[in-house]
């Protein structure tokens, strides 16, 4: 078991070295030289202004961006393996410092967002099942839909104009309280519960339709009992692996809710530094996105394990 | 009667309440900044330290009408052609108390041209030494009589060198000379406040104090304001200042120094080598429509390269009504006739060409469909491609055009901008255009010494490119700022980059 979980753990560092390497080179390529983008985006902020040539090379030379993009990502790296994630160019701050801040926003909203939507999530099929009317499934069915047909920034301003505004309840935009919190983690929430719904759903229609549910059944098992150790189990086993991918996209890939929430997230970070062409900051929230996806995977699949005998760490695996 | 657990947490509200209502004229104004705040270096975000916080000023100021005013130089004289001298005015302090010296200002702005950008080459200074203890000589490269014109831009600000900075020299938190001084700044949330600085030199500000907070979502902006947590702001969605104005909010749509602006390709070897073609396709544009349907009136319809809020335009130019009847018959001079489906064509060859433009700017891509929709009807089909400024440099072909939001007047002085322009050599003349009387006017017009020869001079070049039309101005860049009506003393100055605040403002009780 230690020697799979270590052996993962070397992977997981190995998919966010992959990781990083890739993107730096690809932002390298980017239309347009970096030392350009960094002085209009970051020097000018006029990404149309009028630069020299020699403004263009004097930032080139300060940020060391004539070297090759190999030699550059491995300064980087060798710095990055003691810890020291560089200085971001925007701001001059420790990149990791930065990471910190952003991560105090973005995890406890993706944390909060991920449960929230899961408490909805088992609410709602439990509800779909108990009642065994069509009608209470097709309003969770068409609910479910809904949430996903419905564009996050929309719905964020739906909900800001109900309940900041008209009922005068929450706060609009910021992040310094609780009840800021409130509307951003809705919205996330509601995003991720539709898919929810019909993956689990279908998955307990899957496992209900195994066999060896009615041998459950005809051995006299009552329903709690068949619920809770023959078809949930087995329905948990396709439904955890998405849950983890997508509690990583909540970590980097939500930005339109935090440009209209306010909050500092990682997301918004990782726009900002690829705008600017500040390298630093972009490989370390490239670093920390990489690192919460694999991570999310290794713990997905550590739950799945034990909860599937046939996939328990290499044994049984054909 | 409340229950005794209420008791303390009622008496701390009554209290609360109490306190408000006594510091209720001296609250803070609250400002939504519109783009994030990851740093108050002035070297870096130059405007939001001197126009928006006003914490930094500059040797040199600018007035509203694009004027020079003095500054932190009470004056200068141009001793040589490339030696000046700036006497400093006297009774400056910084807002750590130290005097503003001749020493003080060398440092600074030496930090400044040290720290890249672009301070070196816009005022092309070469060497700084401080004279005496209040005055400051400066050598400039080659001669150029626009430094102290050139020393308005809010990245040459003057801070202390006590100023704290970050380990790669990065300034934290600047220690500047304006009105209002730094009191907080909460990088991780992208607010600081600045108070109120009782040692300033000039007219002592109104507002106690100031809070900023980075919202750059305009949306949201606007939704801050109608829930009352702000009280001032910019740039909301077009599209709501209507009904913001409807809730009592005080709306003003300004005119900023910044063109929307169409470039061709190459002015050689293509369909638009021809002025006919260029005056034509001018023609066929209805700035008036683009300025009011599609801008919502934030804009101003223009042809010429600066709008006539500012002292060095030509205000003779008058923008044309759009003449479809003229355009057509201009292009039929230059040789084209409707083919296929009324497109014009010349030798078989239709005009056609695509649009390149960027969406940071929100008006550019609604122009760039207006422009599409109105060509068709001149028979000339465009193609629009959107995509990142920088690519466009490297993706436009000779034949197409670029629809772009670009400054003109970085600085208050009208070189700059007609210089890179529309000289022969301008820096971004890279569609080679090629006069020689307007060459010769920004000549005489940057070694006179005598203001109103300079103005014939810019007046001429202006006259000349607004017949001559090497790129098309389509109008001039409009800035909204929204504010509760209880602000008072506030008028917008049309030299802001964004907007600009204004320590006279007050807040009515």
């Amino acid at each position: 078991m230690a020697a799979y979980v270590l052996r993962r753990l070397m992977l997981a560092l190995v998919t966010v070295l992959a990781a990083t390497l890739l993107t730096y080179v690809l932002l390298r390529l980017v239309p347009g030289e970096p030392a350009r983008a960094i002085l209009t985006r970051i020097f000018v902020q006029d990404q149309a202004a009028t630069v020299s040539s020699a403004d263009v090379a004097r930032i080139a030379e300060r940020y060391g961006l004539d070297a090759p993009i190999l030699l550059q990502y491995g300064r980087w790296l060798s710095g990055a393996l003691t810890g020291d994630l560089g200085v971001s160019i925007r701001t001059g701050r420790p990149v990791l410092t930065e990471l910190c801040w952003r991560l105090s926003a973005t995890l406890p909203l993706a944390a909060l967002a991920t449960l929230s939507a899961l408490a909805l999530t088992f609410a709602s099929v439990a509800l779909k099942r108990r009642a065994r009317s069509g009608r209470v499934a097709a309003v969770i069915d068409t609910f479910a839909i809904g949430t996903i047909a419905l564009p996050s920034f929309y719905l964020g301003v739906v909900l800001v104009i109900l309940f900041a505004l008209k009922l005068d309840w929450l706060p609009v935009s910021g992040f310094s309280s609780w009840a800021h919190l409130v509307l951003p983690v809705t919205v996330l929430a509601l995003g991720q519960f539709g898919f929810n719904v019909i993956l689990l759903d279908d998955a307990l229609n899957e496992a209900y339709a195994a066999p060896h549910i009615a041998t459950a059944r005809a051995k006299g098992l009552d329903e709690h009992a068949v619920f809770a150790r023959h078809a949930l189990p087995n329905a948990l086993v396709p439904f955890i692996p998405y849950l983890a991918l997508q509690f990583a996209f909540l970590i980097g890939g939500v930005v339109v809710v935090e440009r209209l929430f306010t909050i500092p997230g990682l997301g918004a970070y990782l726009m900002d530094a690829l705008d600017s062409h500040d390298g630093p900051a972009f490989l370390g929230a490239i670093a920390v996105i990489a690192l919460a996806v694999a991570l999310a995977n290794l713990i997905a699949d550590l739950v799945v394990a034990r909860l599937d005998p046939r996939i328990r760490l290499g044994r049984g695996r054909a | 009667m409340l229950r005794p657990s209420f008791r303390p947490f009622a008496i701390v509200f009554l209290a609360a309440m109490a306190a408000s209502a006594a510091l209720a004229q001296e609250r803070p104004l609250r400002v939504a900044e519109i783009w994030e705040i990851p740093t108050l270096d002035p070297t870096q975000d130059g405007t939001l330290m001197k126009e928006k916080a006003m914490v930094t000023e500059t040797l040199v100021a600018g007035k509203p009408d694009v004027t020079l005013a003095p500054g932190l130089a009470s004056s200068w004289t141009r001793e040589s052609e490339t030696i000046w001298a700036f006497k400093l005015r006297s009774g400056v302090k910084f807002h750590d108390g130290s005097p503003l010296t001749a020493e003080a200002v060398v440092a600074s702005l030496s930090a400044a041209l040290q720290r890249g950008g672009t301070v070196r080459s816009y005022t092309k200074i070469a060497a700084l030494r401080a004279r005496d203890a209040g005055t400051v000589e400066i050598t400039t490269s080659d001669s150029f009589p626009a430094l102290p014109a050139a020393l308005v831009y809010a990245s040459a600000a003057i801070v202390s060198p006590a100023s704290p900075k970050l380990a790669d020299g990065t300034i934290e938190r600047p220690i500047g000379t304006g009105p209002f001084k730094v009191t907080s700044w909460q990088p991780a949330a992208h607010s600081f406040s600045v108070e109120r600085f009782d040692g300033y030199w000039g007219e002592k500000a109104a507002i106690p104090a100031v809070t900023f907070r980075g919202i750059p979502d305009p949306t949201t902006r606007s939704l801050e304001l109608q829930k009352g947590s702000i009280d001032f702001t910019a740039e909301v969605p077009y599209g709501d200042l209507d009904m913001l104005a409807a809730k009592g909010f005080a709306v003003s749509r300004n005119v900023t120094a910044r063109n929307y602006v169409l470039n061709f390709g190459r002015l050689t070897d293509t369909p638009f080598s021809d002025r006919r073609v260029r005056k034509a396709l001018s023609l066929a544009i209805d700035r008036e429509e683009i300025a009011q349907y599609v801008l919502f009136g934030m804009g101003r319809p223009g042809i010429a390269p600066f709008p006539d809020t500012m002292a060095f335009a030509d205000a003779s130019i008058v923008v044309p009504k759009s003449d479809l009847a003229a355009a057509r018959k201009l292009l039929a001079e230059a040789g084209y006739a409707p083919g296929q489906g009324g497109a014009m064509a010349k030798d078989g060859e239709p005009l056609s060409f695509t649009l390149y433009t960027y969406p940071q700017r929100p008006g550019l891509v609604p122009i760039a469909s207006a422009i599409q929709s109105q060509l068709r009807k001149l028979g000339v089909a465009v193609d629009i491609k959107v995509t990142t400024f920088a690519a466009i440099a490297k993706e436009m072909k000779p034949g197409d055009a670029r629809l772009a939001a670009l400054a003109s007047a970085v600085y208050p002085d009208p070189d700059f901008y007609l210089r890179q322009t529309y000289h022969s050599k301008g820096a971004t003349n890279s569609w080679g255009y090629a006069n020689a009387q307007v060459d010769a006017a920004l000549e005489t017009a940057i070694t006179s010494r005598d203001e109103a020869e300079r103005k014939r001079a810019y007046d001429l070049v202006q006259r000349i490119v607004a017949e001559e039309e090497p790129c098309l101005t389509i109008a001039h860049y409009g800035v909204n700022v929204v504010m509760k009506p209880s602000i008072t003393n506030y008028a917008f100055n049309p030299i802001a980059h964004d907007y600009m605040l204004d320590p006279r403002m007050a807040i009515e009780p």
